[in-house]
C-alpha cells in the first residue's frame, strides 16, 4: 500500500527530529491532518487514529530497517515515539554524520554509563574518556553537547551524563548484547533498564514507571523476586 | 557525421550492456539489498544538507557494483519519493553530485521556522533580503542591508559567528543560496540568489511572514509587489 502525502510529511518530521513526546506527536498529527485535509479522529471512537496511521508508515519503512516505536523515559515516565534503526549493530550505523573517533568516544561513554551501576557518569569522567579516542577535551565537550541537542544524551540534575530515551530505544539490543554482565533488564517489562530502582538484597531492578504501576496498591512493597522478598525501599531513588 | 552518431550510439550501448551485466549477475534479493543500503545512506547523509558525491556513494555503498550506479540510483530515487516524500536531484546535469530535497514546502519540522534556532533566523534574514530586493541582490547591497541590522560581515558576530563564511560557503553548499559573478560587470561584482533548496523547500509567503515579524509589521500585504509574487507562487500548490 502506497503512502499518502500526510504519511510522508509526518515521517519527515521524524527523520529530522528522531524523537517526539506523545504530546508532540499528537500536535504533529493534528497539524498533518489539517494540512492534508484528513480526518483527525476516527468516526467510531472519536479519538485520533494515530495507531493505524503509524502502522502504515511502519509497514512501508520496515524494508529500510527503520521503525517508529514507543519508548518510555526512564526518569519521568513520559512516553515518546522514536524513529529507530533496526539494522544490526545500530550504534555504529546510528549516524554517519559523526566521525569514527566520535562514535568510539560515544561507545566508551555508553560502556561507562552501563557499567556505572547508577546509570550515569560525571562530566569529568566522561571528558577523561576523550584521550583514549584521540580527541581533545573541548572537542569531546562540544560533541557531547551535540549529542544532547540531538537527544542521544542528557544531563541529569547533578550534572552527570545519562543516556536519553532516544538512545535507549535505538541501542537497547546492542547494549544487552555488548554488555551482558552489566546491562540489566527490568523484572516487570523485561526491557533494558539503565536508571531504575534496584533491590538492596538481590540484583532485581525495575523501571521507575514499572515500579509505580506494580507497587501502586502495595502498603509495604517487597522485592518482586519471590526468592528474595526484601522490602522495596525506594520512591526517592536514583 | 553518420559514423560519429554510430560511434556514439554504440558507446552508449556498451555502457548499458556493462550495466545490465552487473545487474544480471545479481539476484533480485541482492539488488534490493543494495537499494535499501543506498536509500539509508542517502537519508543519513542528507541530514547534513550537503551534496552527496557519486564517488562517495560508490565507495561507501556500491563498491564493486559501481557499474550499476545509474540503475541503482534510479531505483533509490523512486523509493525515496514513494516512501519518504523526498526528491533526489542531481545538482547540475552530469555534476555527479546529488542533493535530497523535501517534497513539502514550508515543512515546519525541517526548516528554520521551527523554534528559535539562531542559525535559521540568519538564513531567513538573508533569504528575505534577496527576495525583497527583487530575487537578486549584489554582494555589497546585501552587506549593507546586514550592516543596518547590526551584522557586519567583516567581524565575527557574537550570535551568528562567521557570517561571511556561512553565506558564501555553508549556505551555498547546502543549496540555500546561489553566489555568482555578475556577467559583464566592471569592476567585478557578485550577486546572491535563492538556491535550489530554498526555491523548493521554502515559500515566498513564509519568508514574507518572517520579514513582517522582524519589522514588526502586522500585515505582509503592505509590500504589494512581493505579496502578489508570493501568492502567485502559492496558488497552484499542493493542498
Ligand atoms: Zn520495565
Ligand atoms: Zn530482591
Amino acid at each position: 500500500m502506497a503512502l499518502e502525502k500526510a504519511h510522508k510529511f509526518f515521517l519527515q518530521a521524524f527523520i529530522a527530529n528522531g524523537i517526539f513526546t506523545a504530546r508532540e506527536v499528537h500536535k504533529l498529527y493534528r497539524e498533518t491532518c489539517e494540512r492534508f485535509d484528513r480526518e483527525f479522529c476516527d468516526r467510531v471512537h472519536n479519538e485520533p487514529d494515530l495507531g493505524p496511521f503509524v502502522e502504515s508508515i511502519n509497514m512501508n519503512i520496515k524494508p529500510f530497517q527503520l521503525e517508529m516505536k514507543k519508548a518510555v523515559d526512564e526518569a519521568n515516565g513520559v512516553s515518546s515515539f522514536v524513529l529507530v534503526n533496526t539494522a544490526d549493530n545500530s550504534l555504529t550505523k546510528l549516524s554517519s554524520t559523526y566521525s569514527e573517533n566520535e562514535l568510539e568516544l560515544f561507545k566508551k561513554l555508553v560502556e561507562k554509563i552501563v557499567g556505572s551501576g547508577t546509570g550515569s557518569v560525571s562530566s569529568i569522567e566522561a571528558l577523561n574518556l576523550s584521550s583514549t579516542c584521540k580527541m581533545k577535551k573541548p572537542e569531546a565537550e562540544s560533541f557531547f553537547t551535540n549529542m544532547i541537542e540531538h537527544k542521544w544524551l542528557k544531563k541529569i540534575p547533578d550534572g552527570h551524563y545519562a543516556l536519553a530515551t532516544r538512545c535507549i530505544a535505538e541501542c537497547d539490543l546492542y547494549i544487552l548484547q555488548q554488555y551482558p554482565d552489566d546491562a540489566r533488564t527490568c523484572n516487570m517489562c523485561c526491557r533494558l533498564v539503565i536508571q531504575g530502582e534496584s533491590c538492596r538484597e538481590c540484583n532485581t531492578t525495575i523501571h521507575k514507571h514499572c515500579s509505580q504501576r506494580y507497587f501502586k496498591d502495595e502498603v509495604v512493597p517487597v522485592c518482586p523476586n519471590q526468592a528474595c522478598n526484601a522490602e522495596w525501599l525506594h520512591r526517592q531513588s536514583r | 557525421m553518420a559514423d560519429e552518431t554510430q560511434l556514439m550510439f554504440s558507446q552508449e550501448e556498451q555502457t548499458v550492456s556493462k550495466q545490465s551485466k552487473v545487474l544480471c549477475q545479481l539476484s533480485a534479493e541482492e539488488i534490493s539489498k543494495i537499494v535499501v543500503d543506498l536509500v539509508r545512506y542517502l537519508l543519513i547523509m542528507s541530514q547534513k544538507k550537503l551534496p552527496i558525491k557519486r564517488s562517495d556513494i560508490n565507495k561507501t555503498v556500491l563498491g564493486d557494483k559501481s557499474r550499476g550506479f545509474d540503475h541503482f540510483i534510479e531505483m533509490a530515487k523512486e523509493r525515496l519519493s514513494l516512501v519518504f516524500g523526498m526528491e533526489l536531484i542531481e545538482l547540475e546535469l552530469n555534476s555527479k553530485s546529488y542533493i535530497l530535497l523535501s517534497e513539502f514546502q514550508d515543512h515546519p519540522y525541517l526548516n528554520c521556522y521551527s523554534a528559535g534556532k539562531t542559525e535559521c533566523s540568519l538564513l531567513m534574514i538573508i533569504l528575505s533580503f534577496i527576495f525583497m530586493n527583487g530575487n537578486v541582490i549584489s554582494d555589497n547591497q546585501l552587506y549593507d542591508c546586514l550592516r543596518r541590522i547590526g551584522i557586519d560581515i567583516e567581524f565575527h558576530h557574537e550570535v551568528f559567528g562567521d557570517v561571511e563564511n556561512k553565506l558564501k560557503k555553508d549556505y551555498v553548499r547546502q543549496g540555500y543560496v546561489e553566489y555568482s559573478r555578475v556577467v559583464g560587470a566592471e569592476p567585478v561584482q557578485h550577486e546572491f540568489k535563492w538556491g535550489l533548496r530554498a526555491r523548493k523547500e521554502l515559500s515566498k509567503l513564509k519568508v514574507l511572514d518572517f520579514v513582517a515579524k522582524i519589522y514588526g509589521e502586522e500585515d505582509p500585504s503592505n509590500w504589494t509587489s512581493q505579496w502578489e509574487q508570493a501568492n502567485a507562487e502559492n496558488a497552484p500548490n499542493e493542498s
